[in-house]
């Protein structure tokens, strides 16, 4: 009886974050047992909807969920009003730089809505990010990977499969308990596992910083 | 155990849905915009150091899920002070009930309501909030803080070219790099000291930090460490006694100070003049010094801050002074932390040798600090709190004003509890693994005191108050393991 009552919350749960994610494609496998919780990271939809295209900020189409000649994909998520989003953008260019020549490329995606291309461009040159830059105001990205914060990122195989999302150290312990460094280095460690060869150590992490506005809430959504 | 966690879990949800929400009609025009435009907008508007603005329904319903995070973490508004028995002036608390108002409006999905509703938005001051200040002056060269790295503590000295002794009734400090500057502490110093430590190197300013303060003050009697940063010729370190015996932003000497405090200013403060004529002594001559402690931001900022002096016409009728327990930030105490210790405590007491009357307090630690008490037991026996707070954080270091003078008599015991935590579960332990950690002026040492700022409640008794005091600094002089510090000092180099 117990496990009924289990199975059916998790089933609920799934049900809800995909309605709640505007997904109807039902692309669902069970979800992962192992963190199945009282969170919406349950949904699975890492292989959808792989010929997804943006055009970044320098006007060159990009289809990050797409990378055959890559080993994996970072998108990074960011909010530019977000402080916390804000002072990751010196790690995230290093990780970007440093991974890129091991062919792992990074996209940085800004997930606000009401955030204009110029706003866009004039953000990602104050922060000198230099990979490509998405802009995806329809949260189409954020509805494929999963993930809710920014900072947050996505790591995902060269056909898309997520591999990893979450945070991309433990600068923050919570909100406004910033470390005076890092200790642990979770993005690193998995990029490095997957380099390796190795299965990443932690496929989720809780990842601290500001909620990306909510998919049901923005009307242009699809 | 775990599906037993479920059902709970399915339990609880079930329960509360079907229970009708306390405020279920909440709406944002009648009830959220009036509340949040008292306690946030102030900040959170163009212009100003927060990083978004909280105007408009569209802007704060964007952002539910955040504000209802940070209000119940109560770290916005930022006010780390629990309530005592003596209410603070200038409170941007929270009540519990507005804090449970915004979160089940925004569970209930953010109801805008009658836009009839809507209140207009305040006035905000533009400008400089008390007036146009007697006195502005500016960092002529603007500091370059990076994009990241440790947080900077950055020492600024600004000429005030004043040819006879001014009164401070209130400062008002305008960063230039709003998303950097975290809180600026401020001081004159009348002896020419200061400009020559800040040509000691090309860049704007001097390293700041408590030890910066020390060489400054003449120095407390504690060894001064002046490693090559501070002292190109490599002199070491020397001991400097003596000197620095006096209170704390002494404003009550005869002789002019040739240092002191001139309060400050943490982000989310609004500028306000000192109660009741009350001000500080600024001596002719007198440099400015902003004590600056910057955030790096993600991106490299130039501050270049403007300061807006307002003096009072004629000094002040009653002088103030200030009670720091322990004395000289625990300089005497002996604080020595083994790593991995989550609760190491300091205390100290003060019995009051005459009738004074508080009118404002303030707390320092470093990052281990975990919470700060000061209690007032008075001559009746009844204990009552004035200043608690249960979660320190370095980063909030606020001058907390009383809404009015809490009045303590002869007599009354101030008793002082500081508690740090060195073990790994503070995530703000500078150091990983945790480290025995010792006084000292570095981020990496520790320090703690709790200082009250008094009047005598008559005036003549100012003498006798202060001379109380410093028999209590003597006192704690005394006590000091002085010799076993000069051990650990000499083995740890």
């Amino acid at each position: 009886m117990a496990s009924r009552i289990h199975d059916f919350t998790v089933t609920c749960l799934i049900a809800c974050s995909v309605l709640a994610a505007g997904l109807v494609t039902a692309a669902t496998e069970p979800a992962d047992s192992r963190r199945t919780s009282a969170s919406p990271e349950t949904t699975s939809l890492q292989t959808t909807s792989s010929s997804l295209q943006f055009t970044d900020l320098e006007g060159r189409i990009q289809t990050p969920l797409s990378q055959p000649d890559q080993k994996a994909t970072i998108l990074f998520f960011v909010l530019p009003d977000c402080p916390i989003s804000n002072a990751y953008a010196p790690e995230i260019k290093r990780i970007a730089t440093e991974y890129r020549q091991r062919k792992i490329v990074s996209f940085v995606v800004y997930v606000d809505p009401d955030l204009t291309i110029d706003a866009a461009r004039k953000h990602a040159k104050d922060y000198g990010y230099e990979c490509p830059v998405i802009c995806d105001p329809s949260l189409k990205l954020v509805q494929q990977t999963g993930v809710t914060i920014a900072p947050e990122v996505a790591v995902l195989d060269s056909n898309g499969k997520r591999l990893y999302r979450g945070r991309i150290d433990n600068l923050y312990a919570g909100l406004g308990k910033r470390r005076p460094q890092a200790t642990e280095h979770d993005l690193r460690n998995t990029l490095d596992a997957i380099l390796e060869g190795k299965p990443v150590p932690n496929e989720t992490t809780r990842s601290i910083g500001c909620f990306i506005p909510k998919p049901e809430l923005n009307k242009s959504a699809p | 155990m775990r599906l037993h966690f479920r059902l709970w879990l399915v339990m609880l949800v079930v329960g509360a849905s079907s229970r009708t929400p306390l405020l279920a009609d909440a709406t944002f025009t009648r009830d959220i915009a009036p509340l949040i435009f008292q306690k946030c907008t102030s900040c959170h508007r163009p212009g100003e150091a927060a990083p978004f603005p909280l105007q408009t329904y569209a802007e704060i319903k964007k952002r539910g899920d955040l504000i209802a995070s940070v209000v119940s973490e109560r770290l916005m508004p930022p006010w780390k002070a629990d309530r005592g028995d003596a209410p603070f002036r200038y409170e941007r608390r929270l009540e519990d009930d507005q804090v449970t108002l915004i979160t089940d409006w925004i569970k209930n999905g953010m109801p805008e309501g009658n836009p009839a509703d809507m209140p207009p938005l305040p006035e905000f001051p533009v400008g400089w909030s008390l007036g146009e200040p007697d006195l502005i002056v500016k960092m002529k060269v603007p500091f370059v803080v990076p994009a990241d790295g440790p947080d900077i503590y950055r020492n600024f000295v600004i000429p005030l070219e004043l040819d006879s002794e001014r009164w401070v009734t209130a400062i008002d400090f305008r960063p230039s790099a709003r998303s950097v500057v975290h809180h600026s502490l401020f001081f004159f110093e009348a002896s020419g000291l200061a400009r020559k430590i800040d040509a000691e190197d090309e860049k704007p300013g001097f390293k700041g930090g408590m030890g910066a303060m020390a060489r400054l003050r003449g120095g407390p009697p504690v060894l001064t460490q002046e490693g090559p940063e501070t002292a190109p010729g490599g002199q070491g370190r020397r001991l400097r006694q003596g000197a620095g015996l006096g209170l704390l932003g002494d404003q009550a000497a005869s002789e002019a100070p040739k240092f002191g405090s001139l309060g400050g200013w943490a982000l989310g403060a609004q500028p306000h003049p000192l109660p009741d004529g009350l001000a500080f002594r600024l001596p002719a001559g007198s440099d400015l010094i902003l004590a600056t402690h910057f955030h790096p931001s993600g991106k490299v900022e130039e501050e270049a801050s403007t300061v807006g002096l307002y003096f009072t016409k004629e000094p002040t009728k009653r002088r103030f002074t200030a009670i720091q327990l322990p004395a000289a930030f625990g300089a005497f105490k002996g604080i020595d932390i083994p790593a991995g210790k989550n609760e190491y405590v300091i205390e100290d007491s003060f019995e009051l040798p005459v009738d004074v009357e508080a009118f404002g307090v303030g707390a320092h630690a470093h990052y281990l600090g975990k919470s700060m008490k000061l209690t007032a037991t008075l001559p009746d026996g009844q204990t009552q709190t004035i200043l608690s707070i249960p979660d320190w954080d370095f980063a909030w270091q606020e001058q907390y004003r009383f809404a009015n003078y809490v009045k303590l008599p002869k007599g009354t015991r101030l008793h002082s509890r500081i508690e740090y935590d060195n073990s790994a579960d503070n995530p703000r332990n500078p150091s990983h693994p945790p480290a025995r950690v010792r006084f000292g002026e570095e981020s990496t040492n520790e320090m703690g005191s709790i200082t009250l700022q008094v009047v005598a409640a008559d005036e003549s008794q100012m003498p006798k108050l202060i001379e109380g005091y410093q028999v209590h600094f003597r006192q704690s002089v005394m006590k000091t393991p002085i010799l076993k510090m000069l051990q650990d000092r000499i083995r740890s180099n």
